[in-house]
């Protein structure tokens, strides 16, 4: 892994906290994001910050979100988007 | 929270899987010192705690751990500077505990054999396989032989004119092997041709059911248990299992090919001969199976396996490698039914409990003189081994065998005092078996018990061996339950075991004997908790329910429901015979057992429709709770709990269940059953009518209450199960008040958009269907106050984006009175006199303040619960209900242990899953998103089949 990716993956893990109101330090990069309580709102929220912190597109109803299940598999998405993979 | 064992280096970097079972047991031990009897757990820092030990290496531990004698030898052998890595020489030592062996073995048989030593027993069974199977090919090339040379004889006669070949030898040639056939080298050529499917055929071999022979990939075949056997079945010969004499002779038969030969007939003719060959290569016997239970093989059965292994020319193998050494009472525990084995093999006790030692004992008569080249191995024929293999010989026959009687006359000593017991406790102790100083004692499987826990304990599987770690913490005493027969202790003891040693193990057999005839799950389990050795007041014990009586199944459709504990107390709910146990404890007790407990049936019952229809269900119990599913899942850890899952599907689909419903977490874990692969069954999350009754007990409640002008408002709108809730109550209400927190502001638009939008279409449709007489007074609820606003607007063709864009504006303008708002303040829900709670918030978000002072129905449906103590302290009108509760059509009631329900009331997720075996649903229900179209599908379905919906005040 790139630092870049450890950079994009790290800032996910404190998005996820922050949403989800717990420690970052809880937010493990192979947890599974609906175990944080992330349901389809903090999702939302979630998609909202990624959007706007990366100046990416990522429609709710992309089908690519429907294979993120853990933190990592989210920042990977990001990464892709982002053109770096 | 781990356990400590798991952290350790061998569960870290060895056998992770082996010390999760033993810790489910309370095995998890790790001993630092062994001698005589005894093996002592603790050490380092800590005192020594000396366990008696009945397990004796499995049956290696005959001399006892570390026998002075035994240690001397080994010393002597290092101190000498004997070779040990000599290969491809002369070894004397093997030499002479070959001779030795021989010697022993013939005195009961006669007989003389060649030794092959090697390192396991289970590599002992492989050399009897492969000097077997040589054996067969030889019995096969004397067959190929006997055919080639009567042919050259008949040639020759043919030539002298001493023979001759007779027309019909063709005409029958011609019949028997489908080839016109015109002179005998055609003649030779088909019957080569005919005879191949003989020589070519694949070798046989017979075992006895129950038997066990080994864990590598040829032995293993010889192994009875499927757990052990199948998943490598493709890798060894496969293996007829047989139970009686009967079933012997029918493998032997099966495993006979005809093959044709020429010979002399009268008058000189030449005629055909036809014979056959048997390619069973060998038949293997545990004179007295160890690990299927000890069950010793019957006289009559060894009788028949010898003839028919005499009539096949194949050798009768005997597997001493348990029961041999002078075990049983006699050296060879076959000796005693009469019948010589051609191999032997011996291992165990053979090495003092010292060595890694095996031998193969063939019949001097049989052996193949190439075998001892073409089957070596580094470590075999070692200095080490064999002078430990001699001085453990010497030990047993000193003075007259003194060794192998002392272990008859215990061993009588011991299964005298056994049968006592049983005797005293017929109904807790079923069999005694063996001979000597190998002895099963067999438990009852529980199936009567009054505690479920040991009725599961004893369904699993799992009684014998709770029932070794019970006798370990209490009483420092180990056993071991046989692997195929796992109700079925074994008791391999030291020969030097004292007469009061097993005088302690069968007082503390009997002390286990009455907590099972008192169905005492407790004391069973609490030494798994660290309770072991406390004294308990008598009389405390509470009495469960008898098991419950299974339902007959009849003409109705099969469905399961997946449960689980919501929390670790639920264990004594469940079980009342745990009631001693703290909640810490029953988490404890949940955690170590979770891997060995399968899913299991923890109810069943029917279920009739008002309609006449029946569904027959089966609730289906995974051990696990949401806190450990959650803390796993956070972890990126939560394989095994959808494994669990798994087999809970697997154990339903056992069942012939149709549809399966998947409660609490069970869908969680799935992600609402959506990673469950499976084609044949209907699955539901029953997400649907849990929300269905949230809302008609909701309305139930207005009316009780006598809510005329209904404003309902819903916190946690934007979620899925919230805007559902929305979607189908907004029929019925005047208001609606949607409230996400921040953040959720353009998502909440979006949800009173569609709000709009649908309800919209659905009061214009349903105006439309109405006769012409009645006036749109009729109608009520948002449609009705949206329609009225939109007035003549054709906005049929709009899409739905666009006419709840449009229709939301609209009302927008009415302020506080717009029948849809939305907020991200939840003091926005003051005028509300309906409220459902929906959040994914940890903690409680509904305060007092953010209700008014009037009557207000809640609904919290969110779990953990949305609402704040202080709603109860500051809002006395408020009335706080649970959500999600269903009773049953009929008055009828399902009893399911553990589950917290008053009669005739079932969970939503359990209705739905038995609504849709009544309502003969087939296809997936209630899976993925959760629509509103599902909901009030469930709900009018509900409503048709007799359900009907309970308010249940929150207290």
């Amino acid at each position: 892994m790139t630092t870049e990716q450890q950079q994009t993956l790290e800032a996910i893990q404190e998005l996820v906290a922050q949403i989800c109101a717990i420690e970052p330090s809880e937010v493990r990069a192979e947890g599974e994001l609906i175990a944080y309580g992330l349901d389809s709102v903090l999702a939302l929220d979630l998609i909202v910050e990624i959007e706007h912190r990366w100046k990416i597109e990522l429609p709710e109803h992309d089908p690519v979100l429907r294979s993120v299940v853990t933190v990592r598999d989210l920042a990977r998405v990001v990464e892709t988007r982002r053109g770096r993979t | 929270m781990r356990l400590a064992s798991m952290e350790s280096p061998y569960a870290q970097w060895a056998r992770p899987g082996l010390v999760r079972k033993l810790a489910a047991a309370g095995l998890d031990i790790e001993y630092v010192r062994a001698r005589g009897n005894y093996l002592y757990r603790g050490g380092a820092g800590q005192s020594e705690t000396a366990v008696l030990d009945l397990v004796g290496g499995y049956g290696a531990g005959l001399f006892g751990h570390n026998h002075p004698a035994l240690i001397a030898a080994a010393k002597s052998c290092f101190d000498s500077e004997r070779p040990q890595n000599a290969q491809g020489s002369v070894r004397g030592t093997a030499g002479q505990l070959a001779l030795r062996l021989s010697e022993r073995v013939g005195r009961s048989t006669g007989a003389e054999y060649f030794v092959t030593f090697s390192n396991s027993g289970t590599e002992a069974i492989e050399a009897a396989l492969k000097h077997a199977e040589l054996e067969r090919q030889r019995r096969l090339e004397a067959v190929a032989r006997g055919i080639l040379t009567r042919q050259h004889e008949i040639r020759l006669s043919l030539q002298a004119g001493a023979a001759r070949l007779d027309p019909s030898l063709f005409q029958e040639a011609k019949r028997r092997l489908h080839a016109p056939i015109h002179s005998l080298e055609e003649l030779v050529l088909q019957l080569f041709r005919y005879n191949a499917r003989t020589f070519d055929a694949v070798p046989q071999l017979i075992a006895v059911e129950g038997a066990f022979h080994g864990k590598t990939t040829g032995s293993l075949q010889l192994t009875h248990r499927d757990e052990f056997r199948s998943p490598w079945r493709h890798l060894g010969t496969a293996v007829t299992f047989v139970r009686n004499p009967a079933e012997a002779e029918a493998a032997f038969q099966a495993a006979r090919t005809s093959y044709l030969g020429l010979r002399f007939g009268t008058d000189d003719r030449i005629e055909f001969e036809e014979r056959s060959f048997v390619h069973v290569a060998a038949c293997f016997v545990e004179p007295i199976q160890g690990e299927g239970g000890v069950h010793e093989v019957p006289a009559a059965m060894m009788a028949t396996l010898r003839r028919l292994a005499d009539d096949a020319g194949c050798p009768l193998v005997f597997d001493e490698i348990q029961s041999g050494m002078g075990r049983t009472g006699t050296f060879l525990a076959s000796g005693r039914a009469g019948v010589r084995g051609d191999y032997y093999v011996l291992s165990k006790s053979l090495g003092g409990g010292l060595a890694k030692l095996a031998a193969l004992l063939v019949d001097k008569e049989r052996y193949v003189e190439s075998f001892g080249y073409v089957h070596t191995s580094t470590f075999a024929d070692d200095d080490y081994s064999s002078t430990v293999g001699l001085a453990a010989l010497s030990l047993l026959e000193r003075d007259q065998d003194a060794l192998i009687r002392t272990c008859a006359e215990k061993g009588s000593y011991l299964i005298e005092r056994l049968e006592a017991l049983r005797a005293r406790y017929p109904d807790e102790l079923i069999e005694i078996r063996g001979r000597g100083l190998m002895v099963g004692v067999e438990l009852a499987d529980q199936t009567d018990a009054s505690s479920p826990l040991l009725r599961l304990l004893g369904e699993q599987d799992l009684l014998g061996y709770l029932s070794a770690g019970w006798f370990l913490h209490e009483h420092g005493i180990r056993v071991a339950p046989t692997i195929s027969a796992p109700n079925t202790l074994r008791l391999e003891p030291s020969a030097y075991i004292e007469l009061a040693e097993l005088d302690r193990f069968c007082s503390a057999l009997e002390e286990l004997l009455i907590l099972l005839r008192n169905s005492d799950a407790f004391r069973l389990i609490r030494y798994l908790v660290g309770r072991a050795g406390e004294s308990l007041p008598a009389g405390r014990r509470t009495i469960p329910p008898p098991p419950p009586v299974r339902a007959e199944l009849g003409q109705a459709t099969r469905v399961a429901f997946l449960s689980h504990f919501l929390k670790p107390s639920d264990l004594t709910d469940w079980d009342t015979c745990l009631r001693e146990l703290s909640i810490d404890e029953c988490e404890t007790f949940l955690r170590r057992t979770r891997s060995e407990i399968e899913p299991f049936v923890v109810a069943q019952g029917n279920v009739s429709s008002r309609l006449g229809s029946r569904a027959h269900i089966s609730v289906i119990a995974l051990p696990f709770t949401p806190e450990e599913v959650i803390r796993a899942m956070r972890q990126g850890d939560a394989g095994w709990a959808r494994e669990i899952v798994e087999s809970g599907v697997q154990l339903a689909q056992r069942l012939g269940c149709r549809v399966i419903g998947f409660g609490g977490y069970t869908s969680i874990v799935t992600r609402n059953c959506e990673t469950i692969v499976s084609s044949d069954v209907a699955l539901t999350s029953g997400n649907s009518l849990t929300a269905a009754a949230a809302v008609d007990a909701m309305f139930q409640a207005a009316e009780r209450k006598g809510i005329r002008n209904r404003r309902l408002g819903v916190l946690g709108a934007a979620g899925n199960l919230g805007k559902v809730l929305a979607e189908v109550a907004a029929d019925e209400v005047s208001q609606l008040v949607l409230v996400g927190r921040p953040g959720t502001e353009q998502r909440l638009l979006r949800v009173a958009e569609m709000i709009c939008a649908d309800v919209w279409r659905r009061q214009v449709e349903a105006s439309e269907s109405l006769p012409n007489d009645r006036s749109d007074a009729d109608l009520t609820g948002i449609g009705a106050a949206l329609v009225e606003l939109a007035g003549q607007q054709d906005w049929a063709a709009l899409s739905d984006l666009e006419l709840g864009a449009k229709l939301f504006a609209l009302q927008e303008a009415l302020g506080p009175e717009a029948p849809i708002r939305v907020s991200t303040d939840a003091r926005a829900l003051t005028a509300c006199n309906m409220l459902f709670c929906a959040t994914n918030s940890p903690r409680p978000v509904l305060l007092a303040e953010h209700l008014g002072q009037g009557e207000v129905i809640v609904m919290d449906v969110a779990a953990p619960g949305d609402v704040h103590p202080s709603v109860a302290l500051e809002r006395p009108r408020a009335t706080v209900l649970k959500g999600g509760i269903v009773r049953l059509p009929l008055d009828q009631h399902l009893r399911v242990d553990g589950m917290n329900l008053r009669q005739g009331e079932v969970y939503g997720c359990l209705a739905e899953t038995i609504m849709l075996g009544l309502a003969g649903i087939g296809e997936n229900f209630s899976y993925g998103m959760l629509l509103a179209a599902d909901v009030r599908r469930a709900r009018a379905l509900a409503h048709m089949h007799g359900f009907s919906f309970e308010e249940r005040e929150v207290s």
